[in-house]
């Protein structure tokens, strides 16, 4: 259509540029329009599904709405306080009020488990609090109830014996606090009340990164021996990496081999290449726990062979994590590498063969470089697909094989910690942003040479 | 009236009647979650499968692994999965102070002093004591020593190999100070102190490279039968099922962790009544005493203990020749120090 008005102008005796302008404009907005508008119930799809739920999900690691609304009065009087010492009166009065009111329970309860991230212990300290206040102690008498108890079974109720007070509790908001449990005493405590109060909390992303808040209200990193992410991350990124690797090593000369192979034997290996992916990871995985353990397989082979006595530790280990994983990822660095390999034309390497270059120097200087986009491409996607895997070490690592993804789905499933496993995932993202990074550094200097 | 008129009202009313006994079956059944195995299996020859005669009220199966945060969200959402759930005592003491759970009718529930020592709560019933233990494969050993105490599960020397241990601070943390020399009646003062779990790890880190973890109660009887571990810590009931199978696990009873396990409702369950019917049930004592005819538990209640037969006192944990070296686990202690231990463990466990 704008051809055709073009085709006019030029029959005219000056060229009118800025109608031509304005109609190419137009027929580019035209066809702007129809590709927005192709594009558009795709990024409407991306961006309902994933890009809120995402964004939901990271508000988690510093949403702080649990202690405003499991003790309102305590919030607002603690704004009073100087975070010196021990608290006013009122505040004291305050959580006493909060804590009596049965209504809120479960919002209180909800502060006591927000608080207990921030010191250890809280959530029992609030709970036994709520407890002596409400109910004037009325515990059966132990001695007498052992009485009839046939032998044996007295053993139970022998550690049931808790330090109840018997005596009545004192009339002042704070020596009640304190008579109940000591703790109530430590401004440490009631400082992690006024932190629960900020608008936004930084605790999560602290404790993804074993650091927390001191008492001195610095930033400090946790003792020795409550360290876990740092050494968490570390490894899920040295895990990551050395899949990759093995991927690659053993990867690239197999792809190499079905890119030489005739036609129709090629497509039958790449077919043996993809069957695994038709089975699920559990199941692959499963399989790898068969083959590798004590009694297992390769085992019996081992020992049939007479090459060790004792069996081997191949499963629950480093190894097991690497072998099953490598397995799994394995397809999708042979996929890329193999399709980049097929469209390089044979006559780049043997023109620089011929022009004299060492079989070395061909591969790397020629055809590494024109292999590199499938290569980069296999790395990528098998060092992400790692940093998220969690069934394979989960059944086949030990301890010590467990990766983020690990103690994400623990805080989400055990703890009901949304904040932390928010900021763990951010973490793994992070780690994502980093390695795209390196890449896109390390392709541009690698292309460059 | 035709033919196809008649054969129309037939169907109409045969689907209209499978359509109401399907309304039926559904109205009537609860769900029961619980640890799955051996134990599971045994609550349902005991109780589920005659109460259902009993009543009409259907029991289903479901497995879970105590997380208490899956309870908290079935609550919190209003969209309960369970009618009642199957836990240990600290566990119950943990929902009862979140107040995630039903505080039972008095009247159904009576008073402490009809259970056992400290077999009363609110919130739940006790209905069978289980034991923790230490068992190993008398066919897979070698030489002819047999286990007889806590200290040889750490005696690399005199019982070489790998060891099973659940990945979970219960037992965990007493097993260590049992071996190390702890009486049973100070394990939770030593542990208080703030040297107690430094102790534990410390023992723990002696033979921390022999340990294969266990995290399901059916894994450490198929570990033993493959010969995978020599020895591994256990639900003695699990063990005892084993056994049954033709399988030649021993349990060593020294230094045997005791405890209850509870029914709790979910805070707020539709089937609360339905579920009522079934604690009721479980309670009479006639009814009490069965779970001992089918599986090593014992009775709660004290009225079911007379009723036990001797040929079922064998095996069970409260049996006072099995208990010698006993402890209780003290929920208290764990549902203070929940969040703290968790930590350690994790931490000492990444090291």
């Amino acid at each position: 259509m704008s051809t055709i008005e073009i085709g006019h102008d030029v029959g005219a005796a000056t060229l009118d540029k800025r109608r031509l302008e304005r109609s190419l404009q137009k027929a580019g907005r035209h066809q702007r329009l129809i590709s927005v508008s192709l594009v558009a119930p795709l990024a409407a799809f991306t961006f309902v599904f994933f890009v809120i739920p995402i964004f939901a999900f990271f508000t988690f690691s510093v949403a702080n709405t649990e202690v405003p609304r499991g003790l309102p009065l305590t919030s607002e009087a603690i704004k009073e306080w100087s975070g010196e010492g021990r608290p006013p009166q009122p505040v004291m009065e305050a959580l006493t009020q909060d804590l009596q009111n049965t209504y809120n329970r479960t919002a209180v309860i909800g502060a006591a488990r927000r608080l207990n991230y921030d010191i250890a212990g809280f959530h029992g300290l609030i709970t036994k609090t709520i407890t002596n206040l409400s109910e004037p102690i009325t515990q059966p008498d132990v001695s007498s109830e052992n009485t009839d108890v046939p032998d044996g079974f007295s053993i139970f109720g022998t550690s049931e014996t808790t330090t109840t007070p018997t005596q009545t509790l004192p009339k002042d908001a704070g020596e009640r606090l304190v008579s109940i449990d000591s703790r109530w005493g430590e401004p440490r405590y009631w400082q992690a009340i006024e932190r629960g109060t900020w608008t936004i909390t930084p605790i999560y992303l602290l404790t993804a990164l074993d650091l927390r808040i001191g008492d001195d209200g610095s930033i400090e990193s946790v003792s020795p021996d409550h360290r876990i992410y740092q050494a968490l991350i570390l490894r899920t990124f040295g895990v990551s990496a050395a899949v990759t690797m093995i991927a690659v090593i053993l990867g690239f000369p197999l792809a190499l081999f079905i890119k030489r192979q005739p036609a129709n034997r090629a497509s039958l290996i790449m077919f043996l290449v993809l069957v695994p992916l038709w089975t699920s990871i559990l199941v692959r995985t499963t399989a790898w726990l068969v083959l590798l353990q004590g009694e297992g397989l390769l085992n019996d082979l081992i020992q049939w062979l007479h090459l060790s006595d004792t069996p081997i530790a191949l499963i629950h280990n480093r190894i097991g994590v690497l072998v099953a994983m490598v397995h799994i990822c394995l397809p999708f660095m042979i996929l890329p590498l193999y399709s980049v390999m097929r469209s390089i034309p044979p006559t780049y390497t043997r023109a620089a063969a011929s022009l004299g270059a060492s079989p070395a120097r061909v591969f790397f200087k020629v055809y590494l470089p024109l292999v590199f986009p499938g290569l980069s491409a296999g790395a990528l996607l098998v060092f992400i697909m790692c940093l998220g895997f969690y069934v394979t070490p989960a059944l086949v690592g030990g301890p010590r094989d467990q990766m983020l993804s690990y103690f994400i789905a623990m805080a989400v499933n055990r703890d009901l910690n949304w904040g932390l496993a928010s900021s763990l995932s951010i973490v793994l993202i992070l780690i994502v942003a980093i390695a795209l990074l390196l890449l896109k550094r390390f392709s541009a200097s690698a292309l460059a040479k | 009236m035709t033919n196809l008129t008649k054969s129309l009202i037939g169907i109409l009313a045969v689907s209209a009647l499978s359509l109401s006994a399907m309304a039926a079956k559904a109205q009537d059944s609860i769900t029961i979650a619980e640890w799955g195995g051996a134990s599971q299996a045994a609550d349902r020859a005991a109780f589920f499968e005659p109460f259902t005669k009993a009543t009409g009220i259907a029991v289903v199966d479901d497995v879970w692994q105590g997380d208490m945060a899956t309870i908290a969200t079935q609550v919190s959402t209003n969209s309960y999965k369970w009618s009642l759930v199957r836990g240990e005592s600290a566990l119950i003491k943990r929902g009862c102070d979140d107040g995630i759970l039903e505080r039972l009718d008095p009247a159904l529930v009576g008073t402490a002093d009809q259970y056992l020592p400290g077999g009363w709560n609110e919130c739940a019933v006790a209905y069978s004591t289980f034991s923790t233990n230490i068992a190993y494969n008398a066919d897979k050993l070698k030489g002819g020593a047999k286990p007889e105490s806590i200290a040889d599960f750490f005696d690399l020397g005199k019982f070489p190999g790998k060891r099973a241990v659940r990945r979970h601070q219960t037992y965990f943390l007493e097993l260590a100070l049992l071996a190390d020399g702890v009486k049973p009646a100070d394990l939770y003062k030593v542990l208080r102190t703030p040297e107690g779990l430094d102790r534990v790890f410390k023992k723990w880190d002696s033979i921390k490279d022999q340990i294969v973890w266990w995290e399901s109660g059916s894994q450490p009887a198929q570990l033993l039968a493959d010969g995978e571990v020599v020895m591994s810590t256990a639900w003695g009931n699990r063990i005892v099922a084993a056994q049954k199978e033709g399988k030649n696990l021993q349990i060593v009873w020294d230094g045997a962790g005791l405890d209850y396990d509870w029914f709790m409702m979910p805070k707020g369950s539709p089937d609360k009544e339905k579920s009522t019917k079934f604690l009721e049930y479980i309670l009479k004592p006639e009814n009490a005493a069965k779970i001992s005819s089918v599986a090593p538990f014992g009775p709660v209640l004290k009225k079911a203990i007379p009723l036990l037969k001797s040929d079922d006192i064998a095996d069970l944990p409260t049996n006072p020749a099995n208990a010698k070296n006993a402890f209780a686990f003290d929920a208290n202690y764990y549902t203070e120090n929940d969040a703290e231990l968790a930590i350690r463990l994790a931490n000492w466990l990444q090291k």
